[in-house]
């Protein structure tokens, strides 16, 4: 057997179920008028399909499975877990809602929030304001800043704040709470660490 | 060719129906394949019982992951997948729990009443079907796979190439091993067909004279 043959080997298949290309037939046939070892593999595996073709030949008659769509709807109706549109629709939605609540979150929040976020930022600093942020506020509160004293206020912003006029509001509302920090960093200052006394919420005294 | 594309284009028109959570589709789409379904299994397994159970399985599945079928996914293509699937997973089942097999007689059925034919004949013709049928049964479950859908589904190559999500090659090789096995076989049994082997026998006499 040499290459030829292997190659006839592996395309017989295809010819002996006649789905072999034309051109490639014509060249399947020649080997097989020259090759007597190809030809005589053709001719059994060609006996062996005919034979096998008088039994696998499905005779008409009617399909044995009377009921099987009363069963398998039955089947469908009673398990739970079978799929059905409406519930697909149902657990996609809000995972629509959640996904989109996220998105906005991180895409869309932080510029209608600027203040929020850019005060961290090296380019606050590249504009000239180099007063701390929190001044010696360590916490977490983004609305108090330390004016040049060293005190929490929430003044001091710099010129080209977006948002005066909230600023002003949540000063008014705040007030009370900026006195009663103002006299815990006092105490603080009797500390050492106006930080932490600045951010305790438990009287001096206690 | 008209026939098969017009069935391809009434396929997509169900899944489409489906997907909205049509059940009478689906309805549609079970009476549409649960004869080829069926004779499937029933190739693959050898028992009525059992390939009636598969094909019930097979719908079931289809219908509780239609959501997963893919777009552009052929239904037949993957009614086949499933079907093959099952039928693979019962008789890896079978291997491990071996019962006794039916005895010949059980299965052997006999052909319709032909006049031309003496009873005798009949017989033997039954006969010597089963003796195939037993040599198919007996091949290996991928092997058994490609040949009950090359020669009793009648598809092509390429289409089992593309049911089984195989290459090919590997389809072609696959078939050719099977071939080559039921030659040996048939040989080994004297199971040419039996006007065949009656010339066959002739000749021989002839020789033998």
């Amino acid at each position: 057997m040499n290459a030829q043959c292997s190659k006839v080997q592996q395309l017989l298949v295809e010819f002996l179920y006649d789905e072999l290309p034309e051109d490639r037939a014509v060249l399947l046939r020649e080997h097989l008028s020259q090759c007597a070892a190809c030809r005589e593999e053709f001719e059994w595996c060609r006996r062996t399909l005919r034979t096998l073709d008088a039994v696998t030949r499905e005779p008409s008659r009617a399909i044995p499975t009377a009921g099987l769509l009363q069963r398998l709807n039955r089947e469908i109706d009673t398990r739970p877990e079978c799929w059905r549109p409406r519930q697909a629709a149902r657990f996609t939605l809000p995972s629509l809602a959640l996904a989109a609540a996220f998105l906005f979150g991180v895409f869309v929040a932080p510029f209608l929030y600027p203040w929020y976020s850019s005060r961290n930022t090296a380019s606050a600093r590249a504009r000239g304001d180099t007063r701390p942020i929190y001044g010696n506020v360590t916490g977490s509160n983004p609305f108090l800043r330390s004016n040049d004293d060293g005190e929490p206020s929430l003044r001091g912003r710099a010129q080209d704040d977006p948002m005066p006029a909230i600023e002003e509001e949540l000063e008014q509302l705040l007030k009370p709470a900026t006195l009663g920090r103002r006299s815990l960093g006092r105490s603080g200052e009797r500390g050492g660490n106006g930080a932490g006394s600045v951010m305790s919420s438990t009287p001096e005294g206690f | 060719m008209g026939a098969q594309s017009k069935e391809r284009s009434e396929d997509e028109r169900l899944v489409a129906l489906i997907r909205r959570g049509d059940r009478q589709a689906f309805d549609r789409l079970v009476i549409q394949y649960q004869g080829r379904v069926y004779y499937t299994a029933l190739r693959m397994l050898h028992q009525h019982e059992e390939a009636l159970d598969v094909a019930q399985d097979v719908f079931l599945k289809v219908w509780m992951q239609f959501h997963s079928l893919k777009r552009g996914t052929k239904v037949y293509c993957w009614l086949y997948r499933i079907t093959v699937n099952t039928c693979l997973d019962r008789l890896r089942w079978r291997k491990r729990h071996p019962a006794a097999p039916l005895s010949e007689q059980d299965v052997v059925t006999i052909p319709e009443w032909r006049y031309e034919t003496s009873p005798r004949q009949m017989l033997e013709e039954a006969l010597w079907k089963r003796r195939i049928e037993s040599a198919l049964e007996r091949l290996p479950a991928k092997q058994k796979a490609v040949f009950v859908l090359r020669h009793y589904q009648n598809l092509k190559l390429r289409e089992i190439a593309e049911v089984l999500d195989r290459p090919l090659g590997t389809i072609k090789a696959t078939l050719h091993q099977a071939i080559h096995r039921l030659r040996a076989e048939i040989a080994r049994e004297d199971l040419l067909p039996i006007e065949e082997s009656e010339s066959a026998r002739g000749r021989k006499a002839k020789e033998v004279r």
